[in-house]
């Protein structure tokens, strides 16, 4: 999984981004999205053009985003992955002008992109104000952005949308799983090769209230990237994950979203997108945000990838003899059955739990050299410093926040009866 | 034809149901949509207070709703449709109130529905997702639940509809059961055809449409002819109000912020000729009193204005 910023979340200073560069190394983040809408917002374009009869001036574009680009190229920190201009959702644009300039200045950053060798580019659907022909119009608009880009290693990605119901967002183009993953299967199809891809927003699933476990499990190894944002589900903030919480609890479905991702083994680039959390701290407090960009992508990474860390070891060893440990034993005691656990506490030794053996430590030692150790308890930096200690290598993580199914045995039971 | 029917809650009062009824048929309404939930209400089940209204036999509840059908047949107001409680499944409750609720509630709720000779009961989806893991499990318990009735419905001419509902995390409203029209159109015809009957359909509920963003003119004709009942109401995209259709704006502009033409073309391309029945309960209960009558005048009204432009458009 590649771990990746979006560029405003990060980059505060377009034309010299060295002090982001160097503390985004220090937090160990080595990637942004490079992001073009920064540069020629496209909200702002067709507004002033309208409003103010503005002319669009696309040399001054192409200058502006240049010229951050040799600021990363410099700084070796050239992006791989790159987001076209997007136009707010809350905008009604469908004049034959603005159609026009959205396209020109779509074709120009394909062509930019080509230049600092982006594998995987993210653009926007069309969104056309009656549905007549909406598939045909992007399929005509996603082959001419690819036949820009020469490279057929480049993935061009696009995302689920939502559009403005006179000011009450609603769900829009690619926001149907099953629409989406037609498009997808379509426009490869048509190129006769894997080109396109989906990036699934799950800002914008928070903000339709999707079942994102649904979506996820429909589009499958279509979703090449993943938008990691957070909203209140009304406004399209771009926010922290967690941040956006009411009496203690967090209003996103993360349940959904991480038990769909891990179910579809994801493994693409996940892009944290916290840009409207970022820009409304203090320009002296913003860089202490990386760290926690840091944390949270080790979070869901280790969430992610919870099973298919698993899957490396032939067989198991837990660590930890309680709840965790029962746990693990609901989530994966049948699919990966454990060889025994054991636990610090001396008083368990000996004893049994959930069918497991609970053991000394010490036991670990003599496990062969393709079983894992997993640990099942939240001192996971104490416990994983202690099996390294004991000359252990293959440490492997177990989490019980976002379960595969939670306890209802009750339910079958019932079942039974009736 | 459509015809069109409002909830019977707020209204239809059990001390003098007759004098309810008089008040829908005044106001225009010749249907009306029966709140047998109002007898066990949500709350109450949520919070593990089961009363004893379903402990009555079936005859004890016919005699009991005896003057509502009378009260309905004088006034000439069809009970074109009815809302079981729900929770049909509480998934903390102990076992006893969740047999309760299936063995009692269900079929008893199905025999006052033939009472009153309706051809359709609401019933809501098990909420269960969060525990089994997969909106699939969950809708295997709602089917299994739903093949406990099944029989009954076909013998008694019923078709159960399912409904799309929502979950709340934190007071954020997401998806809920039944919220894909895709899956739900193949689930309802595979239930069908096991029981060779019509006995599975859907209730599309725009309110809760709208606070998922759902586009309802897709949904609808993605359901087609298995639509076939409505609750019809709306909110502000963020708390499930049940208020009157154009109620709510979001922009300078202050058009609808609920997709109504979208709803209405829905209508029209499946070429829908049920009832239009508004679920706005609480609407009556926000206005004073004396303004009851002219309340319900409106929403007739815009029952009118809305059959008026499915016409147009078919």
């Amino acid at each position: 999984m590649k771990l990746v910023c979006a560029m405003a979340s990060v980059i505060y200073n377009d034309e010299n981004p060295r002090q982001s560069i160097h503390r985004l190394r220090a937090a160990g983040i080595h990637e942004i999205m490079f992001d073009f809408g920064v540069f020629a917002p496209l909200h702002e374009i067709l507004t002033g053009r309208e409003r103010n009869g503005k002319k669009y001036r696309p040399q001054a574009k192409r200058r502006a985003y240049q010229k951050c680009m040799e600021g990363l190229r410099e700084k070796d920190f050239l992006p791989s992955i790159a987001r076209l201009p997007f136009i707010d959702s809350q905008m009604d644009s469908d004049s034959p002008g603005d159609r026009e300039i959205f396209l020109q200045i779509q074709t120009d950053c394909m062509e930019a992109c080509t230049q600092i060798g982006c594998k995987t580019i993210i653009v926007q659907p069309l969104q056309h104000s009656s549905s007549k022909n909406l598939w045909e119009e992007n399929r005509d608009f996603f082959l001419a952005l690819a036949s820009r880009c020469p490279d057929s290693d480049t993935r061009i990605l696009f995302t689920n949308q939502c559009r403005s119901q006179n000011g009450h967002l609603v769900r829009g183009v690619c926001s149907d799983a099953v629409t989406a993953a037609a498009w997808v299967d379509g426009l490869n199809r048509e190129v006769g090769m894997q080109r396109f891809g989906f990036c699934l927003d799950l800002g914008v699933c928070n903000l339709c209230g999707q079942d994102i476990q649904r979506m996820t499990s429909v589009l499958g190894e279509r979703i090449c990237a993943v938008i990691l944002t957070e909203n209140d589900g009304q406004h399209m903030s771009r926010l922290l994950p967690f941040t956006c919480a009411q009496k203690n609890q967090d209003t996103m479905d993360w349940l959904g979203a991480v038990r769909g991702l891990r179910e579809t083994a994801f493994d693409g680039d996940l892009i944290l997108e916290a840009t409207d959390t970022a820009l409304s701290f203090s320009p002296l407090l913003r860089y202490e945000l990386f760290p926690m960009y840091k944390a949270l992508f080790d979070y869901f990474v280790l969430q992610i990838n919870m099973e298919k860390d698993l899957k490396k070891y032939k067989r198991v060893a837990l660590f930890g003899a309680g709840n965790m440990c029962r746990n693990y034993m609901k989530c994966y005691g049948e699919k990966y059955p454990p060889l025994f656990t054991c636990d610090n506490n001396p008083r368990l030794w000996g004893t049994e739990l959930e069918g497991l053996a609970v053991k000394e430590p010490e036991a670990l030692k003599d496990l062969p050299q393709d079983c894992g150790v997993i640990i099942c308890n939240t001192y996971y930096h104490e416990i994983a410093a202690q099996l390294q200690e004991m000359g252990i290598q293959n440490i492997g993580y177990f989490n019980d926040e976002y379960m595969p199914s939670y306890y209802y045995d009750r339910l079958q039971r019932e079942a039974e009866q009736c | 034809m459509l015809e069109i029917g409002v909830q019977t809650k707020n209204v239809v009062k059990d001390k003098d149901p007759a004098a309810g009824f008089e008040m829908l048929k005044e106001a225009g309404f010749t249907c009306c949509d029966f709140s047998l939930n109002a007898y066990l209400q949500n709350m109450d089940i949520y919070s593990f207070e089961i009363n004893n209204f379903f402990d009555r036999t079936p005859a004890q509840l016919e005699a009991f709703f005896a003057q509502h059908k009378k009260g309905a047949q004088d006034a000439g107001v069809r009970i074109s449709q009815m809302h079981m409680p729900y929770p049909m499944y509480v998934p903390q409750a102990r076992p006893e109130i969740n047999t309760y609720l299936m063995k009692q509630v269900g079929p008893k709720s199905m025999e006052i529905c033939r009472f009153f000779d309706c051809s359709y009961i609401v019933m809501h989806g098990f909420k269960l997702a969060h525990y089994l893991g997969s909106e699939e499990a969950e809708w295997q318990e709602t089917e299994r639940f739903l093949d406990t009735l099944a029989p009954m419905a076909k013998e008694l001419k019923i078709t159960i509809c399912i409904e799309n509902i929502y979950n709340n995390i934190a007071g954020h409203i997401v998806e809920g059961p039944c919220c894909d029209a895709h899956k739900a159109a193949q689930r309802i015809d595979r239930f069908n055809e096991r029981y060779g009957a019509e006995v599975l359909g859907f209730c599309f509920d725009t309110g809760h449409a709208n606070l998922l963003g759902i586009d309802p003119e897709e949904f609808i004709v993605t359901l087609g002819y298995r639509l076939k009942v409505l609750h019809i109401h709306d909110n502000d995209g963020i708390a499930d109000l049940h208020q009157i259709p154009f109620t709510f704006t979001a922009g300078r502009e202050n058009t609808p912020s609920t997709d109504w033409e979208g709803f209405l073309r829905g209508l029209a391309k499946i070429r829908f000729d049920k009832v239009l029945s508004f679920e706005t309960a609480p609407v009556l209960s926000a206005f004073p009193v004396q303004m009851k009558q002219s309340v319900l005048h409106f929403i007739v009204d815009i029952g009118k204005y809305f059959v008026e432009q499915v016409h147009q458009a078919v």
